[in-house]
């Protein structure tokens, strides 16, 4: 029997362990725990995304594989859901989430962008979409065989405004901008943050602070929001026993009898995950692939070998991530004039003393 | 499953709809939008044109099989009926319940019947659709201007205007497709009509009557009111007792109705009444439309209703068609006849003579007139032709024979022929010695 994604979710572990071996690893796939740094940028995300703040443009940074865009896909629609639900009325798309496509052109595609777009919202007729030309009292319909860029790009702008878009998520949003003339494409970008007060939201890894911090829109109306990993030597929190309890919670959720103890080898796994929680969960459902295709479904340590990252490929992410975290440092959102330790706690002082 | 926890499946907010959900306008009051024009106004919404919405999306979802056709933004059901009611409830459903049976008339399906109460021509008030653009109020297409007994704009009292470019003729190329966009000349694409320079005509008090209770029957059904063959038996009923002592024949008498159609309109669940009787009926006793359909008649000043002519809609406006007939009389050449300006209009020779009564008699004269002279010019021409004709063979020394006059001619004329009749009759009078 095949159970569908709405079926599996409704069940707990001792339900699924009487499942089939396909359906107990799709379900801890699809399992996901709550941890500090996810929470972190949930709460940062709810108040940027606010229709109020003047924030246009937000971009959510973070290290390969750390679950960018599951949080994007999965959490924004509840957060929405949870902050604006009751002005939201029910013929209303609030989320609109667009892989940005990478189809090996010279430059980016918009059409294939907008299609994606409206073909996230479920829009009609994408490919006879006609423009609207408007000029001097007189109405003109521009008639083509097939959508042109313009009538596309005027019919995402109208869906947004009929269906109350808050929020455009472009995922992979360096594919936009990696050509020469990324200024054009912000440009297009933030111009279509300008309708109806919509917020885009950039979902990209290190790779895309550069673009937009180049843009000098990005800086006045946008806000860097960095999906932090989990250090070893982390002086603020304690980011091992964290890391520990979200290794724990997984554990929690086994669907095997045989549980394997991960937990007592969080510090090493925190190693071979370099504190990502994405990397972590793959090298875990890996582990899960193997055990439940061994004899008994009994766990053996080797699984481990297989399961997680070669040395080689963790060294280049290792090396990736090192120097983003090192040029993004001190231009995310909150680390700003007042964030300095010793001057944030002499003005707090001062503003006790004040009152 | 606890807090800690949470699920990798895109969530989405409940079930939007297939289209967009756009409000109708003016929801509840007498100036609603036609469900025709807020197909127009949702396919620019979606930005595709009426026609792919209307073939691809509704059609299918209303099981309908009639292809696109021209036609097809006037065959929009707005009349009282099933095929209004199927339209609505499933466009209601496309858009998320956007309550589009106020949009039609729908709503009178019970009482009042669907024949020629909808114009097939699209029209517009002058002043309402400039106000609209004046004050930056994007344009509709009001369900009160569809209604074909209905001709003045109760608000600013003018004549209603057929939808017809007023335009220069080498400026009507500029438009590619009108049909997308309500409120602007669907040949040229000018914004209000602003193609069509000639002034408002004032309406005639009867129009004004007639369209202001109208109006007050569509705010009644905008504001979600259903018509009932009971409450207007009641208003029926009520009326005859007020002013026929209770006798509905003294009432069909008074209101130059039938009297078996009235007796049915009364006692017949089933039956239902048009829009021109009932306002007959209210013009005769000063009743206002809306309180007789409700059951509770209450009486105004009287105002005398001129029953139309159900052609005075004719897709031309009147001007243009008294300045067809005019130039038609002017013309030096032979006067076209009226039934051919007629078809030339699109409309019956009828519907010109009863709005047009003296300029279409001059017409038929001046045309028979023309006629008879060109008939009486061509007999003289041929008499003419074949004296000629004789004269040359009696030259020749030719018998005069039909056969003779071929081989001069160049073609047989038989014996009953216009040609071959003249012939042979002046042949005899040359052998009588006449010629």
């Amino acid at each position: 029997m095949v159970y569908s994604d709405s079926d599996l979710i409704k069940m707990c572990r001792e339900d699924m362990i009487q499942l089939p071996t396909r359906s107990r690893l799709h379900w801890f796939k699809l399992l996901q725990v709550k941890h500090r740094e996810l929470e972190s940028v949930i709460h940062d995300m709810a108040h940027l995304i606010d229709p109020d703040i003047e924030t246009r443009i937000i971009s959510l940074i973070g290290m390969t594989g750390i679950g960018k865009t599951t949080m994007a896909r999965q959490i924004i629609n509840t957060m929405l859901k949870n902050y604006w639900g009751d002005s939201i009325k029910p013929n209303d798309i609030p989320y609109i989430f667009v892989p940005a496509p990478a189809n090996g052109e010279k430059s980016f595609s918009w059409g294939n962008f907008y299609t994606r777009a409206l073909r996230s919202a479920n829009e009609i007729l994408i490919d006879k979409k006609v423009q609207d030309a408007n000029s001097e009292g007189v109405s003109k319909i521009l008639k083509s065989h097939r959508s042109t860029v313009v009538a596309m790009r005027e019919a995402l702008e109208s869906l947004i405004i009929h269906r109350n878009v808050r929020v455009l998520a472009i995922d992979e949003a360096t594919h936009m901008l990696r050509f020469d003339h990324y200024a054009a494409v912000m440009d297009t970008i933030k111009s279509l943050g300008d309708i109806h007060n919509v917020k885009i939201l950039l979902i990209g890894s290190y790779d895309l602070f550069d673009l937009v911090t180049d843009y000098g829109q990005t800086a006045r109306r946008g806000e860097i929001l960095h999906y932090k990993r989990y250090h070893e030597n982390n002086d603020e929190y304690d980011d091992k026993a964290e890391f520990k309890a979200i290794i724990e919670k997984l554990q929690h959720k086994w669907p095997c009898n045989d549980i394997p103890n991960f937990a007592a080898i969080s510090d090493e796994l925190m190693q071979a995950t370099l504190g990502s929680v994405g990397i972590l969960k793959a090298l875990m459902l890996s582990s899960l692939k193997l055990q439940l295709s061994s004899k008994n479904e009994s766990w053996r340590p080797e699984h481990l070998k297989k399961a997680s990252k070669s040395v080689k490929m963790l060294n280049k992410i290792r090396i990736e991530t090192e120097h983003g975290e090192e040029k993004i440092a001190g231009a995310c959102y909150g680390e700003s004039f007042f964030s300095g330790n010793d001057f944030f706690s002499r003005i707090s002082q001062k503003m006790g003393a004040a009152r | 499953m606890s807090d800690d926890y949470y699920f990798d499946v895109v969530s989405s907010y409940g079930n939007p709809s297939i289209l967009h959900p756009l409000e109708p306008k003016n929801i509840g009051e007498s100036t609603i939008e036609s469900l025709a024009g807020y197909i127009v106004r949702l396919a620019r919404a979606h930005h595709i044109s009426t026609k792919n919405l209307m073939v691809n999306i509704i059609h299918p979802a209303v099981d309908q099989e009639k292809s696109w056709a021209d036609s097809a933004y006037a065959t929009i059901p707005l009349h009282p009926g099933s095929r209004t009611e199927k339209w609505t409830n499933v466009l209601n459903q496309l858009t998320g319940g956007q309550k589009l049976e106020r949009c039609t008339l729908v709503w009178m399906q019970d009482v009042i019947a669907p024949q020629k109460l909808i114009s097939k021509s699209q029209r517009y008030c002058p002043q309402c659709v400039i106000s609209c653009a004046d004050n930056g109020i994007e344009l509709f297409d009001q369900l009160m201007w569809r209604i074909e007994l209905v001709l003045a704009c109760p608000l600013h009292k003018v004549r209603l205007r057929t939808a017809t470019c007023g335009a220069a003729p080498a400026a009507k190329s500029a438009g590619l497709n009108r049909r997308s966009s309500a409120g602007h000349c669907r040949q040229c694409g000018i914004k209000a009509y602003r193609c069509d320079t000639s002034a408002s005509e004032e309406a005639t008090k009867s129009e004004v009557w007639a369209a202001s209770q109208i109006a007050d029957l569509i705010k009644h059904g905008a504001s979600g009111g259903i018509l009932n063959k009971n409450d207007f038996i009641k208003g029926m009923k009520k009326v005859a007792d007020d002013i026929c002592q209770g006798y509905l024949v003294r009432l069909a008498k008074k209101c130059g109705l039938p009297k078996s159609q009235t007796w049915r309109w009364v006692n017949d669940t089933n039956s239902t009444i048009s829009l021109t009787a009932l306002l007959q009926i209210c013009s005769a006793v000063h009743c206002s439309l809306l309180s007789l359909l409700t059951g509770n008649p209450t009486y105004e000043p009287k105002t005398d209703f001129v029953r139309y002519c159900n052609q005075t809609h004719s897709p031309l406006q009147l001007k243009h068609v008294e300045a067809l007939l005019r130039s038609e009389l002017k013309k030096d050449a032979e006067t076209a006849a009226l039934a051919n300006i007629a078809k030339k209009l699109g409309v019956t020779t009828r519907s010109l003579r009863d709005t047009f009564p003296e300029l279409a008699a001059r017409v038929v004269k001046k045309s028979t007139h023309d006629r008879l002279a060109a008939k009486k010019l061509a007999r003289q021409r041929d008499e003419e032709e074949c004296a000629n004709l004789c004269r040359l063979l009696l030259e020749k020394n030719l018998t005069l024979t039909l056969n003779n006059a071929a081989k001069i001619v160049g073609k047989k004329w038989t014996k009953n022929s216009r040609m071959g009749t003249i012939f042979l009759r002046q042949r005899m009078d040359i052998l009588d010695g006449k010629m």
